[in-house]
């Protein structure tokens, strides 16, 4: 604004008087400010700008902390109940292989069982079982009960609990099988033992299973034991620098991702991710750098498409996992790099032809470790080495980005196919 | 002390506040009572551009003095006033621009009160009372007028011009009923 040099008696009459103001003050004006300020107050109560940085990193921190705490608690019941699953499972197949298998007679078993242990079911299989041991040896005992077997409820010197009572900790062996008589026809036992695939296979940490022959003990599958695998992923982006309610067109993603799986539970990941994002963004949203506007007019609305370059480092948990499939959480860290900016302005003024309308360029500005990243997904395996996931995430600002200076948000969700490496 | 209120405000302390909105409430008022049509509406202004003020305490950069900072607020809240509530294409007028043959009668008017000049003021059409206060009062030229409230050079020349003839016709008039 340049000092009026116009002295024209008209002017700086109206000048002077102006100048001379004595206006009271009125509460009246002041309660209605109040007003206004308690109203504002409350209505930014949820909003995210007006949490200071550290509430912010608390609240991602407690979040954080509540979602591994009970992503931990279901993952202990899924384990739970597959092992109880599991113990019931091997009770009923030896239950059917001493049903079908032997050639019984009734005889007074039931003195014998009882005596074991009062609580057992009659039907209860008995088995030994010896920790520790695994070598994958086919059980083929010979079986000749003797007197004192049979009267100390052991076989061969080995005692024996209840397949509900035996330590069904992997691995272990099966030594012997005592079905219901004291009369036990070898061969028909191995019969039976193979067609029951009641015996323990080879196990080395690192190695595949032999699923087929082994049910039900554990919920484990291959993709656990796989240290490595690749990614591509694909989705929407919704975008928006001011409250999540304000979103404009969406855009996109799509990239490579990279992961190291620890210990089947928990993995690390980085990769590359292109994005095009899409927000508008109000006068005060819009940070131009210094002497971007002409005459101090800033625009009412500012409509921005930006490609941007994301490097993401998160950590991933898997939480609960199913037979085939399993959910899982994720949080981290992404660095963005601002490759194209497009901006187009909107003013109020109907005469905008001496005004900056739109700015466009490859800014190339680097913002390491600018948005939080969280999220949580579902994998399914398609096969042994493949898995499909479908994963919502958010992205949260801690720092500004672009030639806009702008505390960028971005949700979305990413579909993605997973090649694990054995 | 001025500092302090406003590391106050910045917090968000309410009686910090109070205290910046009393400090400048007559500077204030004495603004936007120029770009309204009545006291009413320029309480109302007023605490617009205060609300604008609150909000944006943070940004304002504590070495340079508030006034000025507080003014272009004000002004830039009453400029997005005038654009609210006169949506009509503000018509160029073919008026001769008059520079010359304003007469003051400099001894009677020095005793006109200032609530006087401002009635005056506020007498005006919006479009005129608006290109006159950023021309004369604010000291805006006529191509940064024009940019800000989005009309041509010449129209806002005009309406200056028409402005201080209505405002000469009321001092005049006054003169006579005194």
């Amino acid at each position: 604004m340049a000092p009026n040099k116009h002295n024209e008696p008209l002017e700086q009459f109206f000048r002077d008087k102006t100048s001379e103001f004595d206006i009271p003050f009125n509460e009246a004006d002041w309660d209605a400010m109040e007003q206004r300020l308690d109203e504002a107050q409350n209505a930014a109560f949820f909003s995210w700008n007006t949490i200071p940085m550290r509430m912010r990193y608390a609240a991602a921190a407690v979040l954080l902390f509540v979602l591994a705490g009970l992503g931990f608690v279901i993952y202990q019941n899924f384990y739970r109940i597959n092992k109880l699953e599991s113990q019931l499972s091997q009770q009923q197949i030896a239950q059917n292989e001493g049903n079908s298998g032997m050639n019984q007679k009734n005889s007074s078993n039931t003195k014998t069982e009882n005596n074991f242990n009062g609580d057992i079911n009659h039907n209860t299989p008995l088995i030994a079982s010896q920790k520790n041991q695994t070598n994958g040896k086919k059980v083929s005992p010979s079986l000749s009960t003797s007197n004192d077997d049979q009267q100390n409820n052991t076989f061969r010197g080995t005692t024996l609990f209840s397949a509900s009572e035996a330590d069904m900790d992997f691995p272990y062996k099966i030594t012997a099988i005592k079905a219901s008589t004291k009369m036990v026809n070898p061969s028909k036992l191995e019969t039976n033992l193979k067609a029951s695939n009641l015996y323990v296979p080879t196990v080395t940490n690192g190695s595949k299973r032999n699923e087929t022959n082994y049910r039900g003990i554990t919920n484990k599958t291959y993709k656990e034991t796989s240290a490595l695998s690749l990614g591509i992923m694909a989705g929407p982006d919704l975008s928006t620098v001011g409250s999540l309610s304000q979103f404009y067109t969406p855009g996109y993603k799509i990239g490579a991702l990279a992961e190291y799986n620890f210990n089947g539970k928990f993995s690390i990941s980085t990769g590359v991710i292109y994005s095009n994002v899409n927000y508008t963004a109000n006068g005060s949203q819009y940070n131009a750098p210094s002497g971007n506007w002409k005459y101090g007019i800033t625009p009412l609305q500012t409509e921005a498409a930006c490609a941007i370059l994301s490097i993401p480092l998160r950590f991933k948990f898997n939480f609960a996992q199913l037979n085939s499939s399993r959910f899982y959480m994720t949080a981290g860290v992404s660095s963005y790099i601002m490759l194209n900016e497009t901006y187009a302005f909107d003013y109020k003024q109907q005469d905008t032809s001496h005004l900056l309308k739109s700015w466009s360029g490859h800014t190339g500005t680097k913002h390491w470790l600018s948005n939080l990243t969280f999220s949580l997904g579902y994998e399914f395996d398609l096969n042994e080495t493949i898995g499909l996931r479908i994963e919502p995430y958010l992205n949260i600002p801690v720092k500004r980005v672009g030639r806009a200076n702008v505390k960028l948000f971005s949700t979305g969700t990413l579909i993605s196919i997973n090649y694990h490496f054995n | 002390m001025e500092q302090a209120i406003i590391k106050g405000c910045i917090k968000h302390k309410r009686e910090s506040q109070k205290r910046l909105y009393k400090l400048h409430y007559a500077y204030g008022m004495s603004i936007t009572l120029r770009y309204s049509n009545s006291r009413d509406e320029a309480a109302q202004l007023f605490n617009d551009a205060f609300m604008k003020v609150f909000t944006n305490i943070k940004t304002y950069d504590t070495s340079k003095p508030f006034k000025p900072w507080l003014r272009k607020i004000i002004v830039n809240t009453s400029i997005n006033h005038f654009h609210k509530t006169n949506t009509k294409k503000i018509r160029l007028q073919n008026l001769e621009l008059k520079t010359d043959g304003i007469r003051i009668e400099e001894t009677i008017t020095s005793g006109m009160a200032y609530d006087e000049i401002i009635e005056m003021v506020q007498k005006l059409t919006p479009a005129y009372r608006t290109v006159f206060n950023l021309y004369v009062i604010e000291g805006y030229k006529h191509r940064e007028i024009a940019d800000m409230l989005g009309i041509s050079i010449g129209s806002s020349k005009s309406n200056l011009a028409k402005a201080k003839q209505n405002l000469q016709t009321m001092l005049e008039h006054n003169l006579l009923n005194k």
